[in-house]
């Protein structure tokens, strides 16, 4: 069970991605845990791929904030939990 | 199972993998049960005999349930949830007769460690977060607010208790509730992630959120307060 293209992940950040890709050392990015540079290394290699998705189709919400009702049910749809 | 061939997973301690003859058979072991699946029927059958001449063990047939985990498969479909766990839950904190809500959480409430609310008996806020902890083996959406409630184990208010009954009410609502897998055209691997922008109130640290799909239903999904200020 190979994968052949980079696997994608959808972040909502456009300067996250940014960042991801320049690998310059800026006063404002030095807080930086040293692991995370392991994530411009996959990336690099072409394992990992990062893209832009609206924050409309963000799934991952449900794991990082409080949500109104309609846009919690929706997501939770997307993340295929639903009755039998 | 080495000897049979087998591969240890790098990543997962009980996963086993034999590929044989561009055929595919994997093993998941839990302390006695085993859990096998695979391309090639007839391989299966094979490995059950072999593995039968050697231990004393009984053939359960398809998985139905597993640490209690109930799998329900179906033609293109698998759907795993833990109804019955979800309703020893609510009777164990005399919840069966709540009223349901429709989210787990109060989108305005922001809970903290030191608030003016009394304090509750720490072992019982516990048991109701370890339960739960246990239930988002097969349900990512309560999974945040879960998190959200463990940080406040030591010193819990009356406050976070009433935000753990919440959970209980959601619960309630959708105790059959469990993820679906369902055969789809576009069988590729694709992560979401997201995080929140300072959003604990005590040390202003980040909460982090991923998850995984292969084209229907999550697999993989965490949320996590991110060790370092950003």
């Amino acid at each position: 069970m190979e994968e052949e293209e980079p696997t994608e992940i959808s972040v909502d950040n456009r300067a996250a991605i940014a960042i991801s890709h320049n690998p310059v050392f800026y006063g404002k990015t030095k807080h930086f845990n040293i692991k995370l540079y392991f994530l411009r290394e996959v990336q690099k290699n072409g394992d990992v791929k990062l893209i832009y998705c609206k924050s409309v189709d963000q799934l991952s919400d449900l794991f990082t904030k409080p949500l109104p009702v309609s846009r919690f049910e929706f997501l939770r749809t997307r993340l295929g939990v639903c009755s039998p | 199972m080495l000897n049979l061939g087998f591969v240890k997973s790098l990543s997962e301690a009980t996963l086993y993998i034999r590929l044989k003859d561009d055929d595919i058979l994997i093993m998941s072991l839990y302390v006695d049960d085993l859990l096998i699946t695979g391309s090639n029927e007839l391989q299966i059958e094979e490995f059950k005999q072999e593995m039968m001449r050697v231990f004393e063990m009984t053939d359960l047939g398809l998985m139905t349930y597993f640490l209690r985990m109930e799998v329900k498969q179906r033609k293109n479909e698998v759907f795993i949830c833990q109804k019955k766990y979800a309703k020893e839950i609510l009777k164990r904190f005399q919840m069966e007769e709540c009223k349901a809500t429709s989210t787990p959480m109060n989108q305005k409430e922001k809970l903290c460690k030191d608030d003016d609310a009394d304090k509750i008996d720490e072992g019982y806020f516990r048991s109701i977060i370890g339960c739960l902890m246990y239930f988002t083996t097969t349900r990512p959406d309560i999974l945040f607010v879960v998190s959200l409630l463990s940080r406040f184990m030591h010193g819990a208010s009356e406050l976070h208790l009433r935000a753990a009954k919440r959970i209980l009410r959601y619960v309630r609502g959708t105790v059959s509730f469990g993820v679906k897998y369902e055969k789809c055209q576009i069988f590729k691997l694709h992560g979401f992630l997201d995080n929140d922008w300072a959003g604990s109130i005590e040390d202003t640290k980040s909460t982090s959120g991923y998850c995984f799909t292969l084209g229907s239903g999550v697999f993989s999904w965490c949320s996590k307060k991110q060790k370092i200020v950003a």
